[in-house]
């Protein structure tokens, strides 16, 4: 039986029949294209609407050849195949169009599109916008959009320009919006087939930045509180001095009482032990009175040269010795250290210091016997070493062809005195 | 002969007070009296010092325990009575530590400091058996734990919690709870009056910055 065998109606089917798998046919290599299907995936498309097309021109041709008497375009034995192998074909057709469009359904199902990937970064509750190295935006998500218009009234329309604004900004690349949300933006630059795409990243960081001000707030509080604490302190300690010269005072006046009454025993009895005893307390309290008067000799190297006075070191200056914090504190040091040096291992009678302004430095020698060994800088030495080096300056410290100790002060130690000024003084005068 | 003392204190009545006691004893001789602990060491390096009465507490420059320290590593057969009228209670075990040969609170020693001198030349060492009593709002400073009193010392600086116990090595929350137990047993109603009224008393005195 042949396909001009068959009554009218059933051509008609499978006409019909081969049409809707042609019609499928286009459908699939349609898809296959859209969804970047491989390459078997196209050609098995392609070879069924190519089949599909011969059996439509073969039974068109049929029809016409039976109810027309027209020639066929292909050789008239073709039109003796077997109705079977047509019924074959098309079932063929049609099992390998349904598994096409099976495969098909379940990798677009499972595929990620770009749409996709649109809607759920809309939902993300950060801001996400991609840019190339001109601006154009590659991709932005809502919350970004959202953002923008709140900060511009307008969408993102550039990229660069927004980052660039962003960087401006007061605090950096924290921004805040009109209904009080708090944003960090976070820039990174990713490669995407060999261009530079950058990657504008906006974070929710209202609550965190909440908690940092209170925290700075509670952190200003307390540095204040702490403040106050170390002057209260301070306070303290001047009242506890007070009280102890109070103290002091009082005995003075308990002394005092001791001499009025002695005096009145005296005047009374007038023997010669009272006369004595009266004229002990009463040399004792003048002393401590005179004393209490006389003003208390202050400087911030007065301790230092008085001791040198003392143990028989003429210290000799020239120029002005630091007088900020650091550099009164480490040259206090150098001369205590040297004082020491020069009457134990030395045993010379002068030190000599030299202020040389515009270099920083100051340098000690002595008058003493030169060191007969590589100074070795171990106790004191040691310690100043440690001293100066800590607060940024530097020690050099030479044994040949004399002692000298050379004190570099710190960058940030200033020395008052201006250039010029170096004037020679001496303890001894 | 006499023994040659070297006075420091910063104050000039306490210390012409130290003066008139050595100038009333035939045992002492004054050698020095100075009025700044920082240079102390240098008098015991070049005379042959015996004994050196030297107040803790200095207004300026270093104190009296640091110029002890300074002082026994230079000369340490120099013996040093440390004096004070402070009942800070780290005094007297870092004089211990640093070899202090005896110590004499001004107001609240029974023993005359003559005697102390008398008998810290003759080897002993005379130290307090404890510091003076202090009344701490309700509660008396011997109720405080050792613990208690190094963060009630670390408070009168200034410092926050997270600061205090960075420098004691402990928690935060320990911190906290010391702080608690001291208001408890002080009845202050705050942090900064307990360690006001500490700081005032003199209880706890933290290092100078």
């Amino acid at each position: 039986m042949t396909f001009l065998d068959l009554p009218s109606p059933a051509q008609g089917v499978q006409c019909v029949w081969n049409l809707m798998l042609l019609l499928t046919y286009v459908l699939l290599m349609m898809r296959c294209v859209f969804l970047k299907r491989k390459a078997g995936m196209h050609v098995a498309a392609a070879l069924g609407f190519l089949i599909g097309a011969l059996l439509n021109i073969y039974m068109v041709g049929a029809e016409r050849f039976a109810y027309e008497g027209a020639e066929v375009v292909y050789p008239e034995r073709l039109l003796k195949l077997p109705e079977p192998v047509l019924i074959c074909l098309l079932s063929a057709m049609s099992v390998t169009a349904a598994l096409l469009l099976l495969n098909l359904n379940h990798f677009s199902r499972n595929q990620i599109s770009s749409q996709s990937v649109k809607e759920a970064m809309d939902l993300l509750p950060s801001g996400v916008c991609y840019y190339d190295s001109t601006g154009r935006i590659l991709l932005v998500n809502q919350t970004m959009n959202d953002i923008h218009r709140s900060l511009t009234g307008y969408t993102v329309l550039d990229g660069k320009d927004f980052w660039n604004r962003m960087k401006a900004g007061r605090d950096g690349q924290i921004v805040q919006t009109a209904d009080g949300r708090v944003y960090s933006f976070v820039r990174n630059e990713i490669v995407l087939d060999a261009k530079p795409v950058f990657e504008l990243i906006a974070s929710d960081i209202t609550e965190e930045y909440r908690l940092s001000r209170q925290l700075s707030d509670d952190n200003e509080r307390l540095r204040e509180y702490g403040a106050h604490l170390r002057s209260v302190g301070n306070m303290a300690g001047e009242v506890t001095i007070v009280r102890e010269i109070l103290d002091a005072k009082v005995r003075i006046h308990d002394n005092l009482g001791s001499g009025l009454i002695l005096a009145k025993r005296y005047l009374s009895s007038a023997s010669e032990d009272d006369r004595e005893a009266l004229l002990d307390v009463w040399r004792k309290n003048i002393r401590l009175l005179q004393n209490e008067l006389q003003p208390p000799e202050t400087g911030d190297y007065h301790a230092l040269l008085k001791a040198a006075e003392d143990v028989g070191v003429h210290i000799q200056i020239e120029g002005r010795l630091p007088e900020d914090e650091t550099g009164r504190r480490l040259t206090s040091c150098a001369i205590d250290e040297c004082i020491t040096n020069t009457f134990r291992h030395a045993q010379g009678d002068a030190l000599f210091i030299r202020v040389v302004d515009s270099e920083q430095k100051l340098i000690f020698t002595n008058n003493g016997i030169r060191p007969s060994a590589p100074i070795q800088e171990t106790g004191g030495l040691k310690n100043l070493r440690q001293l100066v080096e800590s607060a940024g300056g530097r020690l050099e410290v030479a044994d040949a062809p004399a002692f000298a100790l050379t004190l570099h002060l710190p960058p940030h130690s200033k020395n008052p005195a201006a250039p010029g000024e170096n004037r020679k003084h001496s303890t001894q005068t | 002969m006499a023994y040659t003392v070297l006075v420091v204190d910063d104050q000039n009545i306490p210390r012409q007070l130290f003066e008139l006691l050595i100038g009333s004893s035939d045992r002492y001789k004054l050698l020095y009296s100075l009025d700044s602990a920082s240079v102390a060491h240098i008098y015991c390096q070049k005379f042959q010092v015996d004994l050196v009465i030297m107040d803790v507490v200095m207004k300026e420059g270093i104190s009296g325990l640091e110029a002890a320290e300074r002082i026994k590593k230079g000369s340490p057969h120099t013996k040093i009575l440390l004096v004070t009228s402070m009942p800070e209670v780290s005094y007297l075990a870092r004089a211990r530590q640093i070899g202090v040969d005896s110590f004499w609170y001004k107001e609240e020693s029974e023993i005359p400091l003559l005697e102390i001198m008398d008998r810290t030349m003759a080897g002993e060492s005379v130290y307090p058996e404890c510091t003076p009593s202090l009344r701490l709002g309700n509660a008396k400073s011997g109720e405080l734990t050792p613990k208690e009193l190094e963060v009630l010392r670390e408070m009168t600086t200034g410092a926050s919690n997270g600061m205090i116990a960075e420098r004691l090595g402990m928690e935060t929350d320990t911190v906290k709870k010391h702080i608690s137990h001291m208001l408890q047993k002080t009845g202050f109603s705050n942090r900064t009056e307990l360690a006001i009224e500490a700081r005032v008393g003199g209880l706890v005195i933290g290092e100078r910055e």
